[in-house]
């Protein structure tokens, strides 16, 4: 039943993130009607898509909390590509393509499955590393969010398996919640 | 024309990443991630014959359909569908709020994003079909 509860919370943590995403969207197109009614059929779809997401019951109870090297994964991922990608030079996609091929490496190289998880989760990091200076501005930053969403990637392992962008949801998840503490959260401290 | 350009780009980057991971039974993590910085690197030296704009959004646009081709098997199995949701990112990529573009893991949900609205349509699709198959 706990687990149920979090996974259920995580669900509706992931369809929160997307709402807003496509909801700024949305606002900012408001002036044009072509992208609205494209909008609002996406949006009457994605409603039914959830549906469709609820009725397979994509969550159910697991172990995988133990898992507790998945957080480094993430780190080390959005760490490296943001490194290779902004202070190397290299460009985002370059950095993250790199990053997360060496990582999907790692189980072939040790012939063991279970590591599997373990190149997702780098690649899950990688997506943290895809960040603009201008969001992270610096390593500690991006190490805070890759923990973020190595803790997220962790407890969503059974939400929304098999749909393509659940890391980059995750990433992006990490990405704005570390923002928010950064702006408003440590803004607020610093003026106390 | 570079709208276009753009829309292809994310239908192949959607088809290609599900075909090669599911045909030569290769990780999705693995065929995402090296296509990606194979086309990134490719664009990179056909620096002079791409416009400006091509040169940076190709390999931006193609990593994120890779995210849709990502979708399993047991989601979406045939490759049509993986396609409209590629064709969708490309929508949704070229719409979405630049108040996002620089945050980590933008691409990522767009991807999710057009692979919940295709599921949803398929959905639909097969309602149809079934209302259509009593009828008839």
């Amino acid at each position: 039943m706990k687990h149920k509860k979090v996974y259920g919370g995580i669900f509706l943590l992931m369809v929160f993130f997307q709402v807003i995403f496509i909801a700024v969207t949305f606002f900012e197109g408001l002036k044009n009607v072509a992208l609205l009614l494209f909008l609002s059929f996406s949006i009457a779809f994605l409603t039914l898509g959830y549906f469709h997401l609820l009725r397979e019951k994509s969550f159910h109870k697991n172990n995988i909390l133990s898992k507790y090297y998945l957080f480094l994964g993430n780190i080390i991922g959005a760490v490296a590509t943001y490194y290779i990608g902004l202070e190397l030079g290299l460009g985002k996609v370059v950095s993250a393509g790199l990053v997360g091929s060496l990582g999907a490496l790692i189980p072939i190289l040790t012939h063991n499955k279970r590591h599997e998880e373990l190149s997702g989760a780098i690649y899950c990091g990688a997506f943290v590393g895809m960040s603009s200076s201008l969001i992270l501005d610096n390593l500690f930053l991006v190490s805070v969010a890759g923990l973020l969403s190595g803790i997220v990637y962790v407890a969503s392992k059974n939400v929304l398996n098999g749909i393509g962008g659940k890391m980059g949801t995750i990433a992006f998840i990490s990405v704005a919640t570390t923002m928010f503490f950064k702006s408003y959260i440590l803004a607020f401290i610093t003026s106390l | 024309m570079e709208e276009i350009t753009l829309l292809f780009v994310s239908i192949f980057g959607a088809i290609s990443t599900f075909f090669v991971s599911q045909k030569f039974d290769i990780s999705s993590v693995f065929t995402s991630a090296f296509l990606s910085f194979l086309v990134a690197i490719a664009c990179h030296f056909l620096s002079g014959t791409l416009s400006e704009s091509l040169e940076k959004n190709i390999p931006i646009v193609f990593i994120g359909a890779s995210f849709v081709g990502m979708t399993s098997p047991k989601i979406i199995s045939q490759m049509r569908w993986i396609a409209l949701a590629g064709l969708f990112f490309g929508f949704i990529y070229m719409n979405a709020s630049h108040y996002f573009s620089s945050h980590g893991g933008g691409l990522g949900t767009t991807a999710a994003l057009s692979v919940i609205v295709s599921l949803g349509l398929i959905d639909m699709f097969h309602a149809l079909h079934k209302i259509k198959n009593k009828t008839s």
